[in-house]
């Protein structure tokens, strides 16, 4: 075995945990390396929607009470 | 900073306007709903720089929608600079309705008459400035898609940004002012901002209202006990919308001046009314959304354009002709004619993504087990999946142009007459419009279905339309030897046609076990016809190419090397330094069989022509390998006998590749083309291509997509898809290939089965329809 082939192994292995975290890092950000680039705005507008809804009616309440 | 919000009718063009303002790439939908929230962006034209922030598309300030929601709290609590009002001027009076409600409000507004351009083309004329004096406020007229008078709209819009506007309205009828008067002013001494906006809405009783000022409610449901109106009796609501509806047509509609009228003396028919009258014709319509989209696939797949070899016999076998079309790789193969641009695209990039990965080789060791992870695995993975790039790109090029162009809306209302008599409606249709691109945002927009069972029926039949990662399967299929010639374009277009055909059957299927008749109703704007914009085009194949090289870089990255790894490697994790890559079949003067140090192995010794000893071992005993085998066996039936998928030695990499494609379905053509399974490779028969890609299509889609479903759907019901999607996926398949193989297919099997399958949901919608019918008729009776 040459000196740099245990380097590269590391790189491989390395590279594939990056993917594995990137994909769950990105997915609770709301991102996704998969599937849809989530620049799509029926994409971005769905997965705001219900928390948009539940924002506006604090924010209802709080003028209320205001 | 000063901050402007554009708001409009949905499908009026406020995307558009807001690229072209702010030079980004928002995605540009031709149907209603592609703006669900709010986006945000900078002008930089004018002396001082101005944010912009594009409203979802909306009909009413009242909060039937989320869209509305958005909107209407946008304007009333973020309190922007400038609303700039985006009317679509083909449909002036329908769209002045929500001015007449944005006028009420208490902010400086500009109106931009867009798509004017179309007014003009028309031969019609709005006068804009009586138009401006009669709303009290400017008008300007523009046209977003060619970017006329926008500066002059942002001076305008400047300009009454700095002076403060008091909300007026349109309201005629007197006993109603008399009670928003009243509300107005009890608003006015709390010091609520947009008193009059906030009193109209109240008297309305609008759900958002009532809630925050319950103790107003009381006085509106006292004057409500008194009033009675001949026609609305006492529902607010609609004597508010027409009263505003009276004082557009008396005062705003007036300024549009309809030039032509044809000898009759009705309206004369626009440019997209005539088109429409073929695109949408109750009998041509299918049949020419079919040919188009045959066109398209042709024009992406086929080996023999326009089948000039299949009529002329075009003589194209000589070898510059084969260099011009084969991107300089002649080795003797014969042209099938003169490939279409997608064919030819991808040739060259084959040819170019080949050589370097020769040239990397060349510079590696030979024999070494890192040259196998880089060249057979890594760059022999990426090279099948990016080889591809051209066709899909192409496919994606000729989808936006039809989704530019305004034909895709018309196919949504076109399906929705097929749909609807299955239980599915027109609206169910626009995500699955969105899945031929993918199936993550197609699944997540089943969200604006309001009824259940409708979504769920939607996201279940979401696999039959192929997304955009499924194309590298149908190209590399469609370039296998028993496609030859003219058959890989229709092979194409009976799949996309086919999964089209059995969505509405499936529809039916779950109708039939449905206590669900209702079909909600789908009510949709056709935009007018135009040429499509070389800019939206662009961003929109862009954005595909974008995430098509992130996802190769990363996700498809990684899993060729997990998959190198596992067929590699054997359980005891012994790995051999031989492989099949570092041996020139050529150069072997001879080889032995024999085991090597471990049972599972069948290891090969090889002795070349200059004597030098090596071993390569079988794939077929790797980890992978042995998995595989295992997988097959489930999968025997779908391509048990000679030319099937699941029949001989291939067999366990059919079988795997489905499994990789989990993560991304690219991964199954990388998985198989590291595998070994290339164009010249595949050995299956017709029947055995149909099956595997019918699996494909409708098997479960990838994990992201799973994942959204599960986002989408409770508990039982994700379950229930998930049951779907497999047991669907394998009962149809064991269909096509069973009937494929029996009656020994030809070619255009696949075309002529998608026919008999249309032709009996056509039928059986007609005994529906006809049923339905003679219900009613009965019920009357």
């Amino acid at each position: 075995m040459q000196w740099f082939e245990p380097l590269i192994i590391i790189a491989a292995i390395s590279f594939v945990g990056l993917v594995i975290f990137l994909h769950f890092y990105l997915k609770k950000k709301g991102k996704s390396l998969s599937g849809c680039s989530g620049n799509c705005a029926i994409c971005k507008g769905c997965k705001n929607k219900e928390e948009k809804l539940k924002e506006y009616k604090n924010l209802y309440s709080k003028t209320k009470n205001n | 900073m000063k901050k402007f919000a554009l708001a409009g009718n949905p499908n009026s063009g406020k995307t558009t306007l807001f690229n072209s303002l702010t030079g980004s790439t928002a995605h540009v939908g031709n149907w209603p709903g592609v703006t669900v929230d709010k986006r945000e962006g900078i002008y930089r034209k004018s002396d001082e720089s101005v944010y912009i922030v594009d409203l979802p598309g909306i009909y009413s300030l009242s909060p039937y929608t989320p869209e509305e929601v958005v909107s209407r709290n946008f304007i009333i609590d973020e309190k922007p600079d400038c609303v700039i009002n985006i009317i679509d001027a083909t449909n002036l009076e329908r769209n002045l309705y929500l001015t007449t409600q944005l006028l009420e409000i208490d902010v400086p507004i500009v109106v931009a008459l867009n798509m004017s351009d179309v007014v003009r083309k028309n031969g019609d004329e709005i006068d804009a400035s009586a138009l401006s004096k009669r709303l009290g406020v400017p008008v300007v007229e523009i046209s977003a898609l060619k970017e006329e008078h926008l500066d002059e709209l942002m001076q305008e819009a400047i300009k009454a940004s700095n002076s403060p506007r008091k909300g007026i309205t349109v309201i005629q009828n007197r006993n109603l002012l008399h009670l928003i008067n009243d509300v107005n002013i009890a608003f006015e001494l709390k010091n609520i901002e947009n008193p009059l906006f906030h009193a109209i809405k109240l008297v309305e009783l609008d759900e958002l209202e009532m809630k925050m000022h319950p103790e107003t409610v009381e006085t509106v449901n006292k004057f409500k006990a008194t009033f009675e109106n001949d026609i609305f009796g006492n529902d607010f609501e609609a004597l508010i919308a027409d009263s505003r509806y009276e004082y557009i047509t008396k005062n705003y509609a007036t300024t549009l001046k309809k030039n032509k009228k044809s000898k009759d003396g009705s309206e004369k028919l626009t440019k997209s009314d005539k088109i429409d009258k073929v695109m949408t014709h109750k009998i041509w319509a299918i049949p020419i959304f079919v040919f188009i989209m045959f066109l398209v696939f042709h024009l992406t797949f086929s080996e023999d354009l326009f089948f000039l070899n299949g009529l002329f016999h075009l003589e194209l076998n000589n070898e510059v002709a084969v260099n011009i079309f084969s991107g300089m790789a002649y080795d003797g193969q014969a042209l099938q004619g003169i490939p279409s641009p997608g064919v030819l695209l991808q040739n060259w990039m084959g040819f170019l993504t080949g050589k370097l990965i020769d040239i990397f080789r060349s510079f590696m060791p030979v024999g070494t087990w890192y040259t196998s992870l880089v060249c057979d695995g890594i760059l022999t993975g990426l090279d099948a999946v990016l080889s591809f790039i051209p066709q899909v790109m192409i496919l994606f090029l000729f989808i936006a142009i039809l989704e530019d162009s305004g034909y895709m809306s018309r196919v949504a209302f076109i399906l929705d007459r097929a749909f609807r008599k299955f239980g599915l409606s027109g609206k169910a249709f626009i995500p699955m419009l969105t899945g031929f691109g993918c199936s993550v945002p197609a699944i997540m927009a089943t969200r604006t279905l309001e009824d259940e069972r409708e979504k769920n029926r939607t996201i279940r039949l979401m696999t039959c339309f192929s997304c955009g990662a499924k194309a590298p399967i149908w190209a590399l299929l469609a370039a296998t030897g028993v496609m030859a010639g003219f058959a890989g374009d229709l092979f194409v277009f009976a799949i996309y046609l086919g999964g089209i055909a059995c969505a509405i059957i499936f529809a039916l299927f779950m109708k039939l076990f449905s206590k669900d008749r209702y079909v909600s109703p789908f009510i949709m704007e056709l935009p007018a016809y135009h040429m499509p914009q070389a800019k939206n085009v662009a961003a929109h194949l862009w954005d595909k190419l974008k995430h098509y090289l992130i996802k190769a870089s990363t996700i498809i990255a990684a899993c060729t090397i997990v998959v190198w790894f596992l067929s590699n490697f054997g359980w005891d994790f012994w790995h051999n330094n031989a492989f099949n890559s570092a041996f020139d079949p050529n150069d072997i003067a001879s080889y032995t069989f024999k085991l090597g140090n471990s049972t599972q192995y069948y290891l090969t010794e090889i002795t070349n022509k200059d004597g030098v000893v090596s071993t390569i071992y079988n794939m077929k005993w790797s980890i992978l390998g042995t998995l595989g085998q295992g997988l097959r066996y489930i999968f025997y039936p779908l391509g048990a006998l000679e030319g099937g998928w699941a029949h001989g030695a291939d067999a366990w990499k059919y079988s795997v590749s489905i499994i990789t494609g989990l993560v991304a379905k690219e991964d199954v053509v990388a998985t198989m083309v590291q595998l070994g399974l290339n164009e010249e490779t595949i050995g299956l028969s017709i029947a055995g291509v149909y099956s595997f890609a019918f699996y494909n299509l409708f098997t479960l889609p990838c994990f992201a997509a799973i994942g959204a479903a599960r986002a989408e759907q409770k508990g039982k019901e994700f379950w229930l898809t998930i049951l779907w999607w497999l047991a669907m996926s394998y009962g149809f398949t064991l269909i096509v290939y069973w009937l494929g193989s029996i009656f020994s297919v030809v070619w255009w099997a696949g075309v002529l089965v998608a026919l008999v399958l249309i032709g009996i949901v056509v039928g059986v919608g007609i005994t529906i329809d006809r049923r339905n019918k003679s219900n009613k008729e009965r019920i009357k009776e």
